[in-house]
C-alpha cells in the first residue's frame, strides 16, 4: 500500500504523460463540458439580468393602456416593440378607440390622485431620408411632453418636444442614437432636416443612449409632437396607446385602479368583464419574463450537462483503454508487491487527475469566454456554477475511473504478466 | 494487519524448517477449467538452503510454470503448504501474498517487464515504494542497487533507451534492492544473445557468491549448468534432483574475469547499443 498521496500523484502525472495526445483529448472533453456548464448557466443568467435592466430602464413607475382587451397590445406596447406592430394589434382587436377625451379624463386629478402625468402616444411608420442616407426607425411616435419622464428618456442634446410644439403642430423631432448613427454619420444631428414621409421635420433633440430591452433597440427612435403626427403621418383615429406615470414606485397598484376607474367611467362601460382597454403593469411584465429566463437557463443548464457526461464517458473510455494497454505494466506492480488496493488507487487518480485538469482549465475556459458577448448578451458568472461544474467534473472522474480502475486491480498477476 | 499476521505465523510455526529458505511439503495444483480438471502438480516435495542456487529444468507442460507461480507467490497450490523464509505462504490472501512478493522475493522475468516510460532509478524504487520505504533512503538503496549490476551511470536513462542485456540488468537490480529472501529468476537469459547471456549468469554467480538464494527456471541446460543444484520436473512430479557443488561451495563456472570487468563491460555496451 502506498502511504504516500503525493507518490500516488508521481505515479499518476507518468502514466497520463506516457501518451500526451490522448490525455490532452480526454481532458479536452471535460474542459468543453465545464466551461459549456459555467458558460451557459452565464448566459442564461446574463440575458434574465438584461431583461429585468432593460424592464427597469423602460422607467420604474408607468403603466401603459391599450386599446382592446388583448393584453398583448399592451405588453407590446410597454416593451416598446415597434410602432407599426403595436399598432396593427392596437386596432385590429380594438372596437373601442382610446381618445384624447380618456387622456384628459385620466389628468384630472381629482379622479385619479395616484398618476402624475398622462402622455398620449400615436404610432407611426415611416422611412426617412437625408441626403444620400435613408432609414426606418423601428419605433416612430407623435406624443406629448409627458412621454420623456414617464419612458425614462433624458437628452444628450437640444430638448424635448415642448407643448407648444404640440399645439402649434410644429415639424419637429427628437431622435435616439443608432437613428443618429444611421442618417447623420459623424454629424451634430441637431438643427438638421429629415424627410419622412411627405413631412420634413427639424431635429430638436438627441436622447441618451438607452441601449436594448432584448427585443427591441430602444435607440431607434423618433419622437415628434403628437398633433404633428396625426396631421402628416396617422390620421385623427385613436391613440396607440396612453403612458400612464404613477406618482412613484409604490403606488402603482393603485395609479392602475384609479384609471382602470376612470376609464370605464369615460367609456361607459360597466361591468369589468366588457372592459376594452387593457393595462400592463410593470410587476407583471417582471414576473413573466423572470419565469421564462428560468425555464430558457435550465434548458441551457441541461444541454451543458450532457456535454459534461459525455467528457466523463470519455474518461472513462480512456482509461479501459488505458488498463488493457498497461495490463504488463500491472503484472510488473502486482509481483513486485503492489495491492489491489495500490494497483486501484493508481488508476482512479490518473481518471480524477484527468478531469482535475479538464476541470480547472474548463474553469478558466469558461472565465475567459465570459468576457465576450455571446449572441449579444454578455454573460454573467454565478460563483456557484463554478463549484458546482469543477466538483462534479471531479466527481465524474472518480465515478467513470472506479470501474476501469477495479478492473486493473483484479487482473491475475500471472496473466498479467503473460499478456502480449 | 497483514504484515503481523505473517509474523505472527514465523514465530509460532511449529513446522518452520529450521534451516531451509524454501521448504515445499507435497505441493498439489489443480486448475479446475469446469469440464475436466488438469493437475498440473501432482506432489512436489522440495527444500532449498540458504544460500543455495538451484537450477529447476523442464520442457513446456512439465508442471514448470505451475511450479514457478506457486515459489513466487503469484498463486496459491491446491494442497500442501508451502514455507518461505518461515513463513506458511500456502494460505495467505491476496493481499498478504502481495506482501510477501514484496519483502521476500525478487523477481527477474525473461521479458525484462520494466515499466516503460519510467527511469531505471525508478523502476528499481517500485519495490521499495510499494514497501512504504521513505523517499532519501529508497533513492540511496536504489542507486546502490543499480551500482551493484554497474549501471550506475544509466541510473536516470528510460528501458527503451537501454540495451536488452542492461534492461536485464535492471531487473536484477530491482530484484535484489529489497534483499529478499529469495531470487526467482524465469528464463532470464530467453531473449538475449550470448555475450549478454554469459554476463547475466556471471552476475547470478556473483551474487550467489554473496551468499543470495537463487532458483532459476530454465529450459537450457548451458544455463543449467551454472547452479550449483539441479531439479527436472516432469508431468507435475520431481524427476532428478542432482547436488553439482555444495551449498557453501562457489557456483561452477564462475568466471572471476567476468566480474572484474563488469564496470568495463558496461562503457563498452554504451557505445555500441
Amino acid at each position: 500500500m502506498i502511504s504516500s498521496i503525493f507518490e500516488n500523484l508521481v505515479i499518476a502525472m507518468q502514466g497520463i504523460a506516457a501518451n500526451r495526445l490522448r490525455a490532452i483529448l480526454t481532458t479536452l472533453g471535460v474542459l468543453i463540458g465545464v466551461a459549456s456548464v459555467i458558460l451557459l448557466l452565464a448566459v442564461g443568467n446574463g440575458s434574465s439580468q438584461q431583461i429585468q435592466q432593460s424592464i427597469n430602464q423602460l422607467g420604474t413607475n408607468f403603466l401603459t393602456i391599450s386599446p382592446g382587451s388583448n393584453g398583448f397590445g399592451a405588453l407590446a406596447a410597454t416593451l416598446g416593440i415597434g410602432g407599426r406592430f403595436a399598432a396593427r394589434i392596437g386596432t385590429q382587436s380594438s372596437s373601442q378607440e382610446l381618445t384624447m377625451q380618456d387622456v384628459a379624463a385620466l389628468e384630472n386629478k381629482k379622479q385619479a390622485p395616484d398618476i402624475k402625468s398622462v402622455a398620449p402616444v400615436v404610432n407611426a411608420s415611416a422611412t426617412c431620408v437625408t441626403g444620400d442616407y435613408s432609414y426606418s426607425p423601428s419605433t416612430f411616435v407623435g406624443t406629448t411632453p409627458a412621454y420623456e419622464q414617464a419612458r425614462g428618456y433624458s437628452m444628450a442634446a437640444g430638448q424635448f418636444v415642448s407643448s407648444e410644439d404640440v399645439t402649434t403642430r410644429l415639424p419637429v423631432i427628437d431622435i435616439g442614437q443608432t437613428v443618429s448613427a444611421e442618417l447623420f454619420p459623424g454629424q451634430n444631428p441637431i438643427g438638421q432636416t429629415l424627410q419622412c414621409g411627405r413631412t420634413s421635420f427639424q431635429v430638436i433633440g438627441l436622447f441618451n443612449s438607452k441601449g436594448t430591452n432584448g427585443v427591441d433597440n430602444l435607440d431607434s427612435i423618433i419622437v415628434a409632437p403628437i398633433t404633428t403626427i396625426q396631421a402628416e403621418l396617422s390620421g385623427f383615429g385613436g391613440l396607440s396607446s396612453i403612458t400612464i406615470e404613477a406618482t412613484s414606485s409604490s403606488t402603482i397598484n393603485q395609479a392602475q385602479a384609479e384609471a382602470t376607474q376612470v376609464l370605464m367611467q369615460a367609456q361607459d362601460i360597466s361591468s369589468l368583464a366588457n372592459v376594452d382597454f387593457s393595462i400592463a403593469n410593470q410587476a407583471s411584465l417582471l414576473s413573466t419574463s423572470t419565469s421564462t429566463s428560468k425555464t430558457f437557463t435550465a434548458l441551457l443548464g441541461a444541454v451543458a450537462a450532457i456535454s459534461l457526461l459525455v467528457g466523463g464517458i470519455g474518461v472513462m473510455n480512456i482509461m479501459l483503454v488505458t488498463v488493457t494497454e498497461r495490463t504488463r505494466e500491472i503484472g510488473i506492480r502486482k509481483a513486485v508487491g503492489a495491492t489491489r488496493a495500490a494497483v486501484m488507487i493508481q488508476f482512479l487518480t490518473e481518471a480524477i487527475v484527468l478531469s482535475v485538469i479538464g476541470g480547472a482549465l474548463g474553469v478558466v475556459a469558461a472565465l475567459i469566454g465570459s468576457h465576450f458577448k455571446i449572441d449579444g448578451v454578455k454573460p454573467v458568472i454565478e460563483s456557484w456554477s463554478v463549484f458546482m461544474a469543477f466538483g462534479v467534473a471531479v466527481l465524474i472522474g472518480l465515478f467513470f475511473g472506479a470501474y476501469p480502475a477495479s478492473r486493473a486491480s483484479s487482473l491475475n498477476p500471472i496473466d498479467a504478466l503473460r499478456y502480449e | 494487519m497483514e504484515v503481523s499476521s505473517s509474523e505472527l505465523d514465523y514465530k509460532s510455526s511449529i513446522d518452520a524448517p529450521q534451516s531451509g529458505v524454501i521448504e515445499l511439503q507435497n505441493i498439489q495444483k489443480v486448475y479446475d477449467t469446469g469440464t475436466i480438471q488438469v493437475k498440473a502438480l501432482r506432489g512436489v516435495s522440495l527444500r532449498v538452503e540458504r544460500g543455495d542456487f538451484v537450477a529447476i529444468m523442464g520442457a513446456s507442460g512439465s508442471g514448470k510454470s505451475t511450479l514457478m507461480n506457486i515459489l513466487g507467490c503469484l498463486d496459491i497450490p491446491t494442497k500442501g503448504r508451502y514455507f518461505l523464509d518461515g513463513v506458511n505462504v500456502s494460505s495467505l490472501s491476496q493481499n498478504e501474498l502481495a506482501h510477501i512478493r514484496n519483502t521476500k522475493i525478487g523477481f527477474v522475468f525473461q521479458s525484462y517487464n520494466l515499466v516503460p516510460r519510467t527511469s531505471a532509478l525508478r523502476n528499481v524504487e517500485l519495490p521499495l515504494i510499494y514497501g512504504s520505504i521513505k523517499k532519501k533512503d529508497r533513492h540511496k538503496m536504489a542507486m546502490k542497487s543499480l551500482k551493484s549490476v554497474g549501471l550506475g551511470k544509466f541510473a536516470y536513462n528510460l528501458p527503451s533507451e537501454l540495451s536488452g542485456g542492461m534492461q536485464q540488468r535492471v531487473t536484477i537490480a530491482r530484484a535484489i534492492v529489497t534483499d529478499p529472501a529469495m531470487i526467482l529468476a524465469d528464463e532470464p537469459t530467453g531473449a538475449l544473445d550470448t555475450v549478454s547471456s554469459a554476463m547475466i549468469m556471471q552476475i547470478f554467480c556473483k551474487l550467489s557468491l554473496q551468499g543470495r538464494t537463487i532458483v532459476l527456471i530454465t529450459h537450457e541446460p548451458e544455463i543449467a549448468a551454472f547452479a550449483k543444484r539441479v531439479v527436472e520436473v516432469r508431468d507435475g512430479r520431481v524427476l532428478s534432483d542432482r547436488r553439482i557443488v555444495e551449498v557453501s561451495s562457489p557456483p561452477p563456472n564462475v568466471s572471476p574475469d567476468l566480474v572484474d570487468q563488469l564496470s568495463g563491460a558496461t562503457k563498452n555496451m554504451a557505445t555500441s547499443p
